[in-house]
C-alpha cells in the first residue's frame, strides 16, 4: 500500500487534510539536468581564483521555469554551509535608473539606508560595504526589470556591474528572461564577460516522463497516479507547455483536488474538470467572453 | 512505482534563510559611549552619522547624545537585533542612571566659548587608540584631567573651537574632511563664518594640501593634522594652541602642558 510513494512522504497520508494540502501546495525544489547543471557552473563561479576581468553568468529562460528556485537553492546552501555569507541574491526594482538599482542592492545587504537621496551617497555606501563584506557572487533576480528605462540609464547599469567586477571582484548572475540575453550580447564588452546558462522548456520525452514520476513520488496521495502514462503525461505537457513552474502547478492543483474529493488519484478527467487554460492561450480565451 | 530519479523537496526561501542583521557590526570598546559606538557602526555601514539617525527612526540635531540620555526599550532591541551585540550591553553603555544625571555635561553644542559643551575627551587617548572612541566618563562634568594620562580634558577643537559634533557629521570618514590643511580648521577662516564644522570629532587625518579624500577604512592611527599645515613638521597631540596665533605658527614648539581653556 502507498509504495509510489516515498518513504518521509508516508506518513504524511496520516495526517489531517489541511496538513496534506499544505505540504502538498508547498513550492518545491526540482533537482532536473539544468538545474544541477546550473548549479556547477555556480560553484565554479564561487570557487575560482581571483580575476581581472569580470566573469558572470546569466539564467535565462521563459516566465515560471524554475530560474528563481534554481539560483535561491544555490545561495542557501552556501549559507548554511559557510561561515561568511558570499552569495547574495539582490532583488532588482522595478523603476529605472540608477537610484533605483542602487535602492535594490543595499536592500539586499540589509543596509541602513539613511534619509539622504543622493546617488552618489548610495553608491559610496555601495562601494564602502562591498569592500568591507568582500562577496563573490551577487544574484540579480528578475534583472530585465533594470533593464527598462534610457539607454543611459541601462549603460550606468551595465557600466557598474562591470567596475564592481573589476574592483571588488565580484561575479553578477543575471536572471531574466530573453531581454537580458539580447542587451547584453548587444555589445561585445558586454557579451564577452557574460556566459549563458540557458533554462529553457520541458520537451516530451524521457526526462519529463521521469519528472512526473518523481512528482508523484513526493505527493501524498493514497493510490498510484502513474502520471507518466501517455495520456495523462500528455495532458499535462499541452496544458503546461513545458515551463516547470505551470507543470508543478498542474498536478498540485489536480492531487489538492483528489484529496479534498476523496479520490485519492490524478486521473485525466481529474485534469479537465480543473478547467486550466495554458498561458499563452489565456489571452483570447472563450472564458473570456463571459467576463464581459 | 516508486519515485523516479529526480530530487523533489520542500524548498527554502533565500528571503527566510537570510539574516535581518546589517552588514557590518562594531564591537564596543571598553567603558564606550552609546553615542561613539554609534557613530563608528553608522561610519562601518558606510552611512554618515547624520544619516543614520533616520534609519533609527529619530530626528535631526543631537540625537545621539539624547540616547545617551534615554535610551528607549525598543531603540535597544532594534540595535541588538540588528548587531550581534546584546541588549544588556547596549543599554549599558548608556547613561541612563538617575544618580548621574546632576553630574553630566549639559547637552549643549552651540555655546560661547567660555561655557562647556556637551562632550569632554583626552587627545592622549584617543590617539593612544587603535580605534578611536570616546569614553562614558568624559561625560561627567566631575571630571577634568584624565586618569590614565594626566593631562587635562578638553572639550573642544583647539584651532577653531567649536563643541564636538560627531552627530552631524555628513562625510564618511572619521576626519575632518571639509578642511583644507592650509587652514587649520578650513571653514570659519575660509568663509568668515563660525558655523560649526560638521565631521569633527577629535580625531583627523593628515592630508596632502586641499585633498578632501575619502577614508573607506577606519583609520588606525590618530593623526596630529589638526594641527598640521602641509609644509610644517607636525606638531605633538595634546599640546594646547593659541587662537591668536596664524596658522603656520602652531607647529612651533610648545612645551607647557597648560590648558589655556579651563586655565588649569
Amino acid at each position: 500500500m502507498a509504495d509510489h510513494l516515498l518513504d518521509h512522504v508516508r506518513p504524511y497520508l496520516d495526517q489531517s487534510m489541511e496538513e496534506r494540502i499544505a505540504y502538498i501546495l508547498a513550492p518545491p525544489w526540482v533537482g532536473h539536468q539544468v538545474a544541477l547543471q546550473a548549479h556547477e557552473r555556480l560553484a565554479e563561479l564561487l570557487a575560482r581564483p581571483p580575476a581581472l576581468r569580470t566573469r558572470g553568468l546569466m539564467l535565462v529562460g521563459p516566465y515560471a521555469n524554475g530560474k528563481t528556485m534554481i539560483a535561491e537553492r544555490f545561495a542557501v546552501e552556501r549559507l548554511r554551509a559557510a561561515e561568511r555569507q558570499r552569495v547574495w541574491g539582490v532583488q532588482t526594482r522595478e523603476g529605472a535608473g540608477l537610484a533605483h538599482f542602487y535602492g535594490s542592492i543595499l536592500q539586499a545587504l540589509r543596509a541602513p539606508v539613511g534619509n539622504n537621496r543622493d546617488i552618489g551617497r548610495k553608491a559610496e555606501q555601495i562601494d564602502h560595504l562591498l569592500g568591507s563584506l568582500k562577496p563573490r557572487i551577487l544574484i540579480f533576480d528578475e534583472f530585465h526589470n533594470a533593464l527598462r528605462g534610457r539607454a543611459r540609464d541601462v549603460e550606468a547599469v551595465l557600466a557598474f556591474l562591470r567596475r564592481i567586477g573589476r574592483q571588488f571582484d565580484i561575479s553578477p548572475v543575471l536572471i531574466g528572461e530573453v531581454a537580458v540575453y539580447d542587451f547584453i550580447n548587444e555589445t561585445s564588452e558586454m557579451a564577452s564577460r557574460f556566459e549563458l546558462q540557458a533554462v529553457p522548456r520541458w520537451q516530451y520525452g524521457e526526462e519529463f516522463l521521469t519528472l512526473l514520476d518523481s512528482l508523484e513520488g513526493v505527493l501524498p496521495l493514497a493510490r498510484a497516479s502513474d502520471l507518466s502514462d501517455e495520456p495523462l503525461a500528455r495532458t499535462i505537457f499541452q496544458l503546461s507547455e513545458g515551463l516547470t513552474g505551470e507543470i508543478v502547478a498542474i498536478v498540485t492543483a489536480a492531487a489538492v483536488a483528489a484529496a479534498r474529493l476523496g479520490a485519492e488519484r490524478i486521473t485525466k478527467s481529474g485534469l479537465e474538470a480543473l478547467h486550466y487554460i495554458p498561458v499563452s492561450k489565456r489571452r483570447r480565451a472563450p472564458l473570456r467572453n463571459e467576463l464581459l | 512505482m516508486t519515485g523516479g530519479a529526480l530530487a523533489i523537496e520542500i524548498r527554502e526561501r533565500y528571503r527566510d534563510v537570510v539574516r535581518d542583521r546589517w552588514p557590518v557590526s562594531v564591537d564596543p570598546q571598553p567603558d564606550e559611549l552609546l553615542s561613539s559606538w554609534l557613530h563608528r557602526l553608522a561610519l562601518a555601514n558606510g552611512i554618515a552619522p547624520r544619516s543614520f539617525a533616520s534609519a533609527l527612526g529619530l530626528g535631526e540635531g543631537m540625537w545621539s547624545p539624547r540616547l545617551d540620555l534615554q535610551l528607549p526599550r525598543e531603540a535597544a532591541a532594534l540595535l541588538a537585533d540588528r548587531t550581534n551585540v546584546r541588549q544588556e550591553t547596549i543599554s549599558a553603555m548608556a547613561m541612563t542612571e538617575p544618580a548621574l544625571t546632576p553630574l553630566l555635561l549639559p547637552l549643549r553644542e552651540n555655546v560661547h566659548r567660555n561655557r562647556s559643551s556637551w562632550m569632554q575627551y583626552c587627545p592622549l587617548c584617543l590617539a593612544s587608540d587603535e580605534a578611536p572612541y570616546f569614553r562614558r566618563r568624559w561625560r561627567l562634568a566631575s571630571r577634568i584631567s584624565c586618569s590614565a594620562h594626566g593631562c587635562g580634558l578638553r572639550d573642544r577643537c583647539p584651532a577653531c573651537r567649536t563643541a564636538i559634533v560627531s552627530f552631524d557629521q555628513v562625510e564618511l570618514a572619521l576626519s575632518i574632511s571639509a578642511h583644507g590643511a592650509a587652514s587649520i580648521c578650513g571653514l570659519p577662516q575660509r568663509q568668515g563664518s563660525t558655523r560649526p564644522h560638521v565631521g569633527w570629532n577629535a580625531r583627523s587625518r593628515i592630508y596632502a594640501g586641499w585633498n578632501r579624500q575619502r577614508i573607506r577604512r577606519q583609520p588606525s592611527m590618530l593623526s596630529r593634522a589638526c594641527y598640521a599645515h602641509p609644509s610644517s613638521p607636525i606638531s605633538a597631540w595634546g599640546e594646547p594652541l593659541r587662537i591668536s596665533r596664524p596658522p603656520h605658527a602652531f607647529a612651533a614648539s610648545i612645551s607647557s602642558r597648560q590648558n589655556v581653556w579651563t586655565g588649569l
